[in-house]
């Protein structure tokens, strides 16, 4: 493979998008997402309907675009209409399009989401999906190819300007060009812990030892967080461009990218990327008619959440026992195999391509003064739009949930968003217009973590809430160290008193001292952040976990042991719905007798409220 | 090199040396559990925290994981760093079960230190107590899991360190299991270690359990002699018995560690079957009849036939004591000997070792830990020197290329390259690698590319399957690898290399055939068995029967002592001490651990609590070592050579053997080899080439074979079967398969073996390991080859 094949590659390909006349192409978002809200029985749908049908045109499957809690989606494009996005589409749903739409030319415009200009006349009625309040506040580069092409076809990428970034390094660059190339452009770990990445990439360089590795770090382990599986699963070939021309930069060869056997369809994809990029000639030796050669292996992990450390990580591919070691040496000096590593988030390396094709300066136009360029969420918990973003740095966390979210599920108040995971922070709506920046979000106590933003309505209890984060965190600590071992089982324990209603005076001051030693004390990053949930929940909720431990109330009503049904028998009406609907028999009562909950038997699952007729409201939650 | 302030003191010390080191140079000791100098640091028990107040980096830091560097200013007592490592205890205490007044460790334990010197005392969180379910992980590791503050020591150790996997960390965060996947038998050789390594009793000793506490036991440093390797021991005995023996620290020798075999060989001193008392004819006797019986007897035959009609044999596990003072002793008298080697061939491939080794550069543990290189050339170090193998891997970790010529098949725990070569295969492949540098490349491919790189090249040799000439070849190979290469010699015996030194023309077999020849009357055998591993049991007997005059010195319930007319029991290493001279020629010293006598068992089990008598010294004390004794006997028969004690010994043996003693105890001695007539010996020739029959190769395992661990009922469970290794094609051919069951008929007695099969093993040999085994011992005359006829299926 030389430039000029690579360029000829992409003219061939440059029309997949291109619909001829009389054709249909229909493109089904495929990614974990959709396939589990059902794309893959919409995509065979398709298939089935247009070969009986006699439709002419192709059914192609492309990643994520975002909007996960619209999947799964189907776009249908036609030559000089405009393309149509619709969504929840079903295998019945499929049905009536393809009768309706693909036979008619008539559009079903109760399921249709969006249009895209495509030549031809708009469609009345139909916004624009640029305009969509979901996407107008985004911007899309690590993303922007993600729901557009086929992740399992290397020529869609090609055509889409895919490896003509590393072809500009290793034809136009040296690497000490494309190292200070990332540096102007303010790139930094996408991870969590934000370190500049030319600087890393630097430092691997200077480091003496050979050979040198590039590893991938795809061990995504924070509950709520899929931005890089999306990645993954959507663009695999930005992600290995990425490490590629780190590879270029930083003087290696071998490259290994880790990723969670949890994630099949990336792990899959991933694995016919690397064999088209074989076959074609950009994986393996003299890469491009240049003396460059690399290669890249795929690790599974096993799904522990440590690994996202990167010496742990790092011992996890080594075949050891995944568990963090002391820093210095950093990776750079002694990595894999105790030789210099270089190992970036996926995320990281998917922006590298975008760097190289644009330029540092169009790269650093975005974000803020020390935070640059675009960042991926996944907004999840009680929020309308939950799904995949990508926005400009310096957003702030109230357009990020009001704008692109859409508001809290059943427009309850909001209460909280918990940035970074487990490792993250939990913050109050008074931090709403947070601008989303590295240092700002860690003087708030926070951390910008990895991008998982879990939003949290009135009806969360925030003890609860930091119990939650320490039952992950002390269940996932690998037991090296002893803060991160002890300290949060020790915290853990204090803070599930505290729920069961056992909590005691003191508590509060055990619990700060506990969490600030934890973080001052612990070998790794898991340790070092994992009492941030907590202190954060201290810091801005205290008054609700105090009055955990006072007055023995959960003011959220979550917390099982401190909130009690009781029957009014003012408004019972002995209709029997409760007694029935109990899973453990613990109303009493007979018809025409007014009923009443046997306390000592009842589980507090809350059915009676449920099932209570609006009319009588007999059952309440005290 | 770096200058750093510790506390107001200032030291420099070498680059790379961590904070922790630096500071124990300044003689200020860093609570610490997790970090072991062997081990290196790890991070986890953060107990190291000191503030670093000046420097490249500040903040409270784990002492363990910082390089030292220019300009540090380091307190180790700063309010900050005392209130984290109290911290730190607090969490260590919270899930301890704080059961020192029952655990074996109390007294010794790191964790118990620390935790007073923390201050720590009050426990402020009420939640309940982590708990585990413990394993039985066999005879000599007791596991305690709810007193482990998981400091990832033995961990470490066992799968880092020592390269075992059976045995590790299990479960993850608070949970984690350091244990096996299922109860079981640790499969590693060096598994006491971990016993010696964890800092608190979460594994403990299980031989010496409840048996005593730390602070009343008596307790010495001492050496292992189950080998040639010397590693320094601490001796522990209470009441009477020797109960523990601990790895003690010689950065020279042993490093830190030890094997299990020398860990719980030393149960041969508490046997209950031991010497206790002089005998005649069978007869237990008084000291001054005994030694007067002994008078009479050697006068007599002296009187009778000359003095050269009484031979003297003596063994590789003798003192140096000993063997000077039987060497002086021979010289006055003109007795035939001391002999100490078995037979002429061993005793040439002794001193031929000897000298291969001393003029190439000798090679200690250390050198093979430094090597890139190591060549093993008939050695099984396993089986040999178990702690050798710790050292190869070592080496290994660092990126050292091993290889290994021997026809048994070696496992050790590393990856390297074993050509299974023996005899005149071997004989060609070290002429090929005498004649080139390459020349190896042939029989263990990586050779040539290994030797490229290498400075510094290890080759390990062993007497025991190489023959003379493949030995002497061996040292012109290492001649051709120039400057660069040592030989690491690996002999039977802890004080092999004094014996070949001292060794004159006498082995045990030409003293047997002056007795068939009628020219020897009387032996005087000090602290050597010949029926141990010998081939020719039934020729042995009659020997000894034939004799006037038999007198044994020994402290083991050896077979030779069933037989003497007049045995006098001698005191063991742990009652009289000793100096050795280990495989590389260090001088070695082990003092007295306790003054011995019949075990004082509390069990109560009558016939095992010593009779009750008045005595000046404990019951069966033995309180001469056999040089005193051999001082005595001389003395009484007008030959005294006016050594009172050990000094004027060492004293007198500094003049008459310089090449001995010139140095202190710790140092290399000076000898340069050299004596060794070899055109007294004939090669033999190769009976197999002509027959279908195989030729028989007799091995040794770890924990069977070694004749002191032998007597060592701790090590009884762990003791391998009697095993026969075939080629595994000739196997094959003849429908043997590994781990069935077969008889090999040796002259009337039919042995049981278990079958072994690897394609190492060359073709025409058979390999036997007796093991524990005991018909083994009925059998008259090992053959010297074996045909399928004698060998059935069981």
């Amino acid at each position: 493979m030389t430039v000029d094949e690579l360029k000829r590659i992409k003219e061939r390909a440059r029309t997949f998008d291109k619909v001829e006349a009389g054709e249909v192409h229909v493109v089904v978002g495929m990614n974990t997402c959709g396939i589990a809200s059902g794309a893959r029985e919409t995509m065979h749908a398709f298939q089935e309907g247009m070969k009986r049908l006699g439709i002419k045109g192709r059914v192609f499957q492309t990643g994520c675009i975002g909007m996960c809690f619209e999947e799964p989606l189907v776009d249908i494009i036609e030559a000089h209409k405009p393309r149509i996005t619709y969504r929840h589409v079903d295998g019945a749903k499929a049905e009536r399009i393809l009768e309706e739409h693909l036979s008619e030319g008539k559009v079903v415009m109760e399921w249709a989401m969006a249009q895209f200009p495509n030549g031809g006349k708009p469609l009345e009625g139909l916004p624009l999906y640029s305009e969509l309040p979901y996407n107008s506040k985004q911007k899309k580069i690590v993303l922007r190819k993600c729901g557009f092409i086929d992740p399992e076809d290397i020529e869609q990428y090609i055509a889409t300007d895919g490896y003509f970034a590393l072809a500009k390094a290793l034809k136009e660059m040296t690497p000490e060009e494309v190292i200070s190339e990332i540096i102007a452009s303010g790139l930094r770990g996408r991870g969590g812990a934000g370190f500049p990445t030319g600087l890393k990439w630097k430092a691997t360089r200077e480091a003496k030892g050979s050979p040198k590795y590039v590893v991938c770090n795809g061990d995504e382990g924070d509950p709520g967080a899929f931005m890089d599986r999306s990645v993954l699963e959507g663009d695999p070939h930005a992600v290995l461009e990425g490490m590629l021309i780190a590879g270029y930069a930083i003087g290696a060869k071998e490259a290994y990218i880790y990723v969670r056997a949890e994630y099949p369809v990336a792990v899959k994809r991933l694995q016919k990327a690397i064999a088209q990029a074989k076959k074609y000639g950009l994986l393996g030796d003299g890469i491009l008619g240049t003396d460059f050669s690399f290669d890249i292996k795929i690790k599974m992990g096993a799904g522990a959440f440590v690994c996202g450390e990167e010496t742990a990580l790092l011992a996890s591919i080594e075949g050891k026992r995944g568990m963090p070691r002391p820093r210095p040496p950093f990776p750079a000096q002694s990595g894999l195999w105790g030789k210099p590593t270089n190992i970036n988030n996926v995320e990281t390396f998917a922006n590298v391509p975008a760097i190289l094709l644009n330029g540092a300066s169009w790269y650093s136009s975005f974000g803020t003064e020390n935070s640059k360029g675009t960042k991926v969420f996944c907004i999840t918990g009680k929020v309308k739009n939950s799904g995949l973003i990508e926005v400009p740095m310096g957003i702030t966390l109230r357009e990020v949930i009001f704008d692109i979210g859409g508001g809290i599920l059943q427009d309850r108040g909001f209460k909280a968003v918990q940035t970074g995971g487990p490792s993250g922070g939990v913050l109050p709506e008074s931090l709403l217009d947070l601008p989303v920046d590295y240092q700002e979000l860690s003087k708030a106590g926070s951390i910008m973590g990895s991008g998982g933003l879990v939003v949290m309505d009135e009806a969360t209890c925030m003890a609860d809430v930091a119990r939650y984060f320490l039952t992950f965190t002390q269940s996932e600590s690998c037991g090296k160290c002893t803060p991160c071992r002890e300290g949060l089982q020790r915290m853990y324990q204090i803070l599930d008193r505290i729920c069961q209603g056992n909590g005691r005076p003191g508590d509060i001051e055990d619990l700060e001292e506990l969490a600030r030693s934890v973080k001052d004390a612990s070998l790794c990053g898991l340790g070092q952040t994992a009492p941030n949930p907590v202190l954060t929940v201290l810091r801005y909720f205290r008054e609700e976990v105090e009055a955990h431990i006072r007055e023995r109330r959960c003011p959220a009503g979550v917390c099982v042991a401190l909130i009690r049904y009781e029957i009014d028998p003012e408004k019972c009406k002995a209709c029997g719905i409760c007694r029935k609907k109990c899973p453990v028999g613990a109303v009493e009562g007979a018809p025409k007798v007014v009923h009443r909950i046997l306390q000592d038997k009842c589980i507090k699952c809350g059915t009676c409220l449920e099932v209570c007729p609006p009319k009588f409201s007999a059952v309440r939650k005290v | 090199m770096p200058r750093l302030t510790i506390d107001g003191q200032v030291i420099e010390v070498p680059p790379g040396t961590k904070v922790i080191d630096a500071a124990e140079a300044l003689g200020i000791v860093i609570p610490r559990l997790c970090y072991h100098p062997a081990l290196g640091p790890a991070g986890a028990c953060r107990l190291c925290a000191v503030s670093f107040l000046d420097g490249p980096v500040k903040g409270v830091l784990m002492s363990c994981s910082i390089e030292a560097r220019d300009g540090m200013v380091v307190s180790t007592e700063h309010p900050e760093a005392v209130s984290f490592r109290k911290q730190v205890i607090e969490w260590l205490m919270m899930n301890h079960p704080h059961d020192c007044p029952v655990c074996d460790e109390g007294g010794h334990c790191l964790l118990q230190e620390v935790t007073v010197a923390s201050g720590h005392c009050r426990r402020r969180y009420p939640g309940p107590k982590r708990t585990f379910v413990d394993q039985d992980l066999g005879p000599f590791v007791q596991q305690e899991m709810n007193r482990c503050i998981h400091c990832w020591r033995c961990r470490r150790f066992y799968q880092d360190y020592a390269g075992y996997r059976d045995f590790g960390a299990l479960g993850i965060g608070w949970r984690t299991y350091f244990g096996r996947a299922t109860s079981g038998v640790l499969e590693s050789p060096f598994s006491g270690n971990l016993v010696d390594i964890c800092p608190t009793g979460a594994l403990t000793d299980k031989p010496s359990r409840f048996m005593a506490r730390r602070w009343d036991v008596e307790r010495a440093p001492s050496l292992c002699i189950h080998c040639s390797l010397g590693c320094n021991v601490t001796v522990s005995a209470h009441l009477r018995e020797i109960v523990q023996v601990e790895a003690r620290y010689n950065g020279d020798v042993n490093g830190h560690f030890i094997c299990d075999r020398g860990r719980y060989g030393f149960d041969y001193a508490n046997h209950p079957l031991r010497p206790r008392s002089p005998a005649v004819m069978g007869e237990e006797t008084s000291w001054s009849k005994a030694i007067a019986q002994a008078v009479a007897g050697i006068e007599e035959v002296t009187r009778a036939h000359g003095p050269k009609a009484i031979g003297v044999v003596s063994s590789e596990r003798a003192s140096l004591e000993a063997m000077v003072t039987l060497s002086l002793l021979c010289e006055e008298t003109g007795w035939e000997g001391p002999a100490f080697f078995q037979d002429e061939e061993t005793l040439v491939k002794n001193r031929l070792l000897a000298q291969v080794a001393l003029s190439h550069g000798i090679a200690g543990l250390r050198e093979v830990e430094k090597a890139d290189l190591i060549l093993i050339v008939g050695t099984d170090p396993i089986c040999e020197a178990p702690l050798l193998a710790l050292a190869i891997r070592q080496a290994w970790r660092r990126g050292a290329w091993v290889g290994a010529l021997d026809p048994r098949p070696i496992e050790l725990p590393l990856t390297f390259e074993q050509s299974g070569l023996w005899d005149e295969e071997l004989k060609k492949a070290l002429l090929k690698g005498a004649q080139r540098e390459e020349g190896l490349e042939e029989v263990l491919p990586g050779w040539k590319e290994a030797l490229d790189r290498s400075r510094e090249i290890v080759v390990i040799l062993g007497p025991t399957v190489v023959d003379i000439s493949s030995l002497r070849r061996c040292g012109e190979f290492v001649s051709k690898l120039g400057k660069k290469a040592r030989i690491f010699p690996v002999f039977r015996g802890p004080n092999s290399l004094a014996a070949s030194a001292l060794s004159r023309e006498s082995t045990f077999r030409s003293l047997a055939r002056k007795i068939r020849e009628g020219k020897i009357k009387a032996l005087l055998l000090v602290e050597a068995d010949p029926f141990h591993g010998t081939k020719m049991r039934g020729e042995l007997e009659a020997s000894i029967r034939s004799l006037e005059l038999t007198i044994v010195i020994d402290y083991l319930p050896s077979e030779v002592v069933k037989r003497a007319h007049i045995l006098i029991p001698s005191a063991t290493i742990y009652e009289g001490g000793g100096s050795f001279i280990n495989q590389e020629g260090r001088l070695q010293r082990a003092s007295p651990v306790h003054r011995g006598g019949i075990p004082l068992r509390r069990n109560l089990q009558g016939n095992l609590r010593p009779p009750r008598t008045f005595a000046k010294g404990p019951p069966g004390e033995t309180a001469k070592s056999s040089w005193q004794v051999l001082l005595e006997l001389g003395e009484r028969i007008g030959k005294g050579l006016g050594i009172e004690d050990k000094e004027d010994i060492w004293k007198v043996a500094r003049e008459r053997f310089p090449f001995l003693w010139q140095v202190e105890p710790g140092g290399r001695i000076s000898w340069e080899g050299g004596g060794v007539q070899e055109e007294a010996m004939e090669e033999e020739e190769d009976p197999s080439q002509s027959s279908q029959e195989m030729r028989v190769l007799l091995v040794t395992s770890t924990f069977a074979g070694e004749e002191l661990s032998q007597y060592s009922s701790k090590l009884d469970p762990v003791r391998n079967e009697a095993r026969a290794f075939f080629n595994e094609e000739v196997a094959s051919q003849r429908g043997l398969r590994r781990g069935d069951r077969i008889w090999i008929r040796m002259g009337d007695v039919r042995v049981p073996f278990s079958v072994k099969t690897s394609p190492k093993v060359p073709s025409k040999l058979l390999i036997l390991d007796p093991g524990n085994e005991g018909l083994w011992r009925e059998v008259r005359e090992v053959s010297k080859t074996i045909g399928w006829t004698e060998i059935e299926r069981a």
